[in-house]
């Protein structure tokens, strides 16, 4: 930020108080330096006045904030709190420096697509043979030069076998499909478009599965879909202050996705689609801002472009929706992922009480604040099953591994598919009906029920 | 004057506020320290420790420490205050009140409800309102301030005119005093006219006799129904003259918002909410009672507005419709924010026939004092928000922003009316505290708190006119108007 742009935005603040107000972290903790209104002020007394000396605990203040975006939601002045909580990271890690585990993951291993492979694949090892946490991150520190430390591998589910790269190589083309999802005539169809397929480190490594039914419902829509070559999209070390890494990996990012030259760029990960809609900002080239034009959330491009309803079969599930800051606040995303289950026949919706506080996850707040993001995801939690619900549908990994997480310390495990996931069911029911030739009333979906089950 | 000044507290000391609350609850470094030394206006002095406590028992266990000490201590609700309330301007301990939010009893049988001072006025309002009860005080920040901080404040809102102040809904208090003794004041009835009317002492004390550690308030039966009305005049004097023929025809209206020409014009730029930009003053009217009289009394006030002379009067019964009605009140203040780098707010407030004379003399000190100052407020109660409009950053618009300040509280005064409404006296209308009190009634007040506070720790440089205060002793102090970190916090680590 420029310092006049800076000076503008801190003098916005009028001290009022409104922030306090639906700030998670303040909620739980009633402790005024966390807040908005604190964050914004120190970084006037900082920057502005620049009469303050620094100590130590302003790592603390800094880092106790989910960026979430309430404050400024709540704000009348439309300050936006986190903005000030990252330029106080980047302080912090000018003048303090980084912390170990923070240096080895933004500059050791996420800049490098392998690199994130080996960490998952020990990660994996590790819990597949049942090594404790502590041994666990012994192994993955050796051997992924040193880096996730014992909370991440405590904060990861159980890995899949194969991640979603490995079943789609870099640079595969994947033209439109048939109806059923299979490549018959269709792929010889001139495709609606050429989409660029984004799938960040998480929905790679993780959850494949969101990836694969973003895949195929955007080909039985009859686009092409390309897996360009990727890295991390920069989020975690823009957060975390590291502007410098930041701009790396979105560096590498718009090189490689510029040469997928695509007509948009198709993401499933609310905050990679935040972190590539802002690589125009961060990187200031007209190079990046064309990425930036270009990024599109999966939720919103279905509903905006239209889908296929009538390949739509039933599944039946009751289905809560939580909305990932990401999506809601940062990228203006508010009502198209429910849309999406909207359309889906038998499937009933309930919305849950506060579904759009954050869940706690923020990247790495969870390991960070492990004990916070414990009490705030609780709430979510209870609130996620007071709907009664079989499934807490999100719209990004990473709030998708946080809702998992604490809805089983809850007691009730609830799985936290991507909405999408759900579609690309709800035309695999939609197929089955058709293969079973079940008559087929015109006024209604296929009536084929499948059994549904919510993982 | 603060810049020199040794901290309040030592190790030793920090150690047995440590032996009370355990170490989490005690901060002590500078960046944990400063959120707690600002408020809502433009001024910050960091204490020299925070204490946050949770049950009344500590309350009165630090106070009997500071006592001992004599370490100065400033209770601490959401720091929403306009006065500079919980600002600790002689440093010592913040003791933060936030985190005692328990509502300990709701009582449907007696109609009231006892909470802890950390409770949020508006969270106390939805739960009694989910039940078909009504706490009515309703200062615009109920959304995040807490009860304790109304209660020292004696806090009131747009509902004041029908439903009157925070002081009105207080039945009894438990308060610990300076010394760390606990007292109870008041009870659980209605009725108590048993000894001097201690409850109503410790209301709007703003922290210097007690720290409220338990509130009873006094809760109503929800209303059933509600009409709202907007009504656009050419000027002042009609809306004025709108405003007093709703009263004599025997309507008490539960809201009387007035707003100037400029208020409407950038509320309008702000929103959208089609306001008429013709007109030369706005009033937002809202009355409320049973469903059946709904109609006849949303009829008789347009009829008021129509024949003081109103170009448009707007009616709302559905409370979607109201909701936009009010929305044009309610983002008044950020809207108006933007008129200028800094907003200075102030509180004044006149017998209601003095309000159309008031504003023209307001208007008149700005074009005194060469700044524009917009006009709004509570008509029906004649507590009037005059905004002066300047910049904090520019030493010669601050210094003119303060004359007109003073320019303000001199026409007040002598249209018969008081210095603040709602908002408090704290450091930022100490030093204008004369204007209204004659010395006697100024001693008998310092009287009081010393008897209460013979050593003066608590809260102190508030309320009279005083050498710490940062505005008045030795003139403005240009490093807290433009908010600098005041030096209690800029210049030392703390102890
Ligand atoms: C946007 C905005 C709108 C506002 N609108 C209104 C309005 O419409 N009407 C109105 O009246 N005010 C209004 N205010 C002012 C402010 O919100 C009130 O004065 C409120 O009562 C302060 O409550 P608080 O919890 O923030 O207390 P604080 O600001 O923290 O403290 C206020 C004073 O109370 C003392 N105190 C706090 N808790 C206790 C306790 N338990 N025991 C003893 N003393 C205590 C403090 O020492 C201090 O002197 C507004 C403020 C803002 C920012
Ligand atoms: S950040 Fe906004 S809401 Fe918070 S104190 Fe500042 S102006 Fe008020
Ligand atoms: S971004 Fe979220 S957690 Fe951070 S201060 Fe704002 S509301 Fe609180």
């Amino acid at each position: 930020m420029d310092p006049e742009e800076l000076e503008r935005r801190l003098i916005d603040c009028t001290r009022c108080g409104t922030c306090l107000k639906d700030c998670p972290v303040y909620h739980e903790t009633l402790d005024e330096q966390y807040t908005a209104r604190a964050r914004v002020n120190l970084a006037k007394a900082v920057y502005y006045h620049g009469r303050f000396e620094l100590g130590e605990g302003l790592r603390d203040i800094a880092e106790a904030c989910l960026l979430c975006r309430a404050c400024l939601e709540a704000c009348p002045n439309k300050v936006d709190g986190p903005v000030f909580a990252r330029l106080l990271r980047e302080r912090v890690v000018e003048r303090f420096g980084e912390t170990a585990m923070r240096r080895a993951a933004f500059r050791g291993v996420l800049p490098e697509p392998g690199r994130v492979g080996w960490a998952a694949v020990a990660v994996r090892a590790a819990q597949r043979t049942g090594l404790d946490r502590f041994v666990g991150a012994i192994v993955t520190g050796s051997l992924a030069t040193g880096s996730l430390a014992a909370g991440a591998l405590g904060a990861l589910p159980r890995l899949p076998a194969r991640p979603l790269t490995r079943i789609h190589r870099p640079g595969s083309v994947l033209p439109p499909a048939d109806r059923d999802g299979t490549d018959g005539p269709a792929s010889n169809h001139r495709p609606k478009a050429r989409l660029a397929y984004f799938h960040g480190c998480l929905n790679d490594r993780v959850f494949p599965q969101t990836g694969l039914a973003v895949i195929d419902v955007l080909r039985r829509n009859g686009y092409e879909v390309v897996v360009p070559p990727q890295n991390c999209c920069g989020l975690p070390a823009s957060a975390g202050g590291d502007l410098a890494a930041a701009r790396g990996m979105a560096q590498a990012n718009v090189e490689a996705l510029g040469r997928a030259v695509a007509d948009w760029l198709i993401t499933d990960c609310a905050s990679c689609g935040s972190a590539l809609r802002e690589y125009g900002d961060l990187l200031g080239t007209d190079e990046a801002r064309a990425i930036s034009a270009k990024a599109r959330d999966i939720n919103e491009f279905l509903v905006t472009e239209g889908f296929d309803r009538e390949g739509l079969g039933e599944v039946a599930l009751t289905v809560t929706y939580h909305d990932p800051c990401h999506l809601k606040r940062y990228q203006d995303i508010p009502a198209q992922p429910q849309a999406l289950l909207a359309a889906i026949p038998g499937l009933v919706f309930k919305e849950m009480r506060d579904a759009a506080v954050c869940c706690g996850a923020a990247g790495s707040f969870v390991l960070t604040h492990p004990d916070l993001a414990g009490r705030i995801g609780a709430r979510k939690a209870a609130n996620a099953l007071a709907t009664g619900a079989d499934a807490v549908a999100t719209a990004c990994p990473s709030c998708r591994m946080q809702l998992e997480r604490v809805t089983v310390r809850a007691g009730r495990g609830l799985p936290a598919p991507h909405p999408v996931e759900l579609l690309a069911r709800s035309y695999a029911a939609g197929d089955a009906c058709r293969r079973e030739r079940t008559p087929v009333d015109p006024a209604r979906a296929c009536q084929a029920r499948t059994k549904a089950s919510a993982g | 004057m603060m810049a020199n000044r040794e901290p309040a507290v030592d190790r030793a000391f920090l150690k047995e506020l440590t032996r009370v609350v355990g170490p989490d609850r005690v901060l002590t470094k500078l960046e944990s320290r400063y959120a707690y030394g600002l408020d809502a206006t433009y001024h910050q002095a960091a204490p020299d420790v925070v204490v946050r406590v949770r049950k009344a028992d500590e309350v009165s266990r630090v106070l009997r420490l500071c006592h001992r000490e004599g370490v100065p201590v400033t209770p601490r609700g959401a720091g929403t205050s306009f006065s500079g309330g919980p600002i600790p301007l002689a440093g010592g301990v913040s003791l933060a009140l936030q985190g005692m939010n328990r509502v300990l009893e709701f009582s449907p049988g007696d109609s009231l409800a006892v909470v802890e001072p950390g409770v949020v006025t508006g969270d106390l309002q939805r739960l009694v309102e989910a039940e078909g009860w009504y706490y009515p005080p309703d200062p615009q920040s109920a959304d995040f301030c807490t009860i304790g901080g109304n209660i020292a404040e004696n806090a009131s809102g747009p509902h004041g005119v029908k439903y009157g102040s925070t002081r009105d809904y207080l039945l009894g208090l438990e308060v610990v005093l300076p010394d760390g003794e606990v007292i109870t004041v008041g009870g659980r009835t209605i009725k108590n006219v048993t000894g001097f009317d201690l409850t109503r002492l410790f209301c709007s004390s703003e922290g210097m006799l007690g720290v409220v550690t338990k509130a009873t308030v006094k809760l109503i039966p929800r209303p059933e129904s509600k009409v709202v009305l907007l009504a656009f005049f050419k000027d002042w004097a009609q809306g004025g003259r709108a405003v007093a023929d709703i009263f004599a025809a025997g309507i008490l209206p539960t809201t009387l918002e007035i707003m100037d020409d400029v208020s409407i014009r950038t509320v309008e730029e702000y929103g959208h909410f089609g306001l008429r930009l013709d007109a030369g003053a706005m009033l937002l009217i809202e009355v409320d009672g049973f469903i059946e009289t709904m109609d006849r009394q949303g009829r008789a006030v347009s009829a008021i507005c129509e024949k003081a002379g109103a170009m448009e009067v707007r009616v709302a019964h559905d409370p979607a419709r109201q909701a936009e009605l009010w929305k044009a009140r309610k983002v008044l203040s950020p809207a108006t924010s933007r008129l200028a780098p800094t907003r200075v707010s102030e509180d004044v407030t006149v017998p209601r026939s003095r309000l159309p004379e008031l504003v023209v003399r307001l208007k008149e000190v700005g074009k005194e004092v060469g700044l524009p100052i917009i006009v709004f407020g509570h008509a029906g109660d004649g507590n009037l928000h005059p905004g002066i409009l300047t910049d904090e950053r520019d030493p010669d618009k601050w210094a003119r922003a303060e004359r007109a300040v003073e320019l303000c509280f001199k026409h007040t005064i002598e249209l018969g009316g008081t210095l603040s409404g709602e908002h408090g006296v704290g450091f930022m209308k100490s030093p204008f505290l004369p204007l209204e009190y004659g010395e006697r009634a100024i001693r008998l007040m310092k009287d009081l708190k010393g008897a209460v506070d013979p050593k003066g720790i608590l809260n102190p440089g508030k309320m009279f006119p005083d050498p710490r205060n940062p505005l008045r002793a030795g003139g403005p102090a240009a490093g807290a108007a433009v908010g600098q970190p005041g030096p209690a916090g800029g210049e030392r680590h703390g102890p």
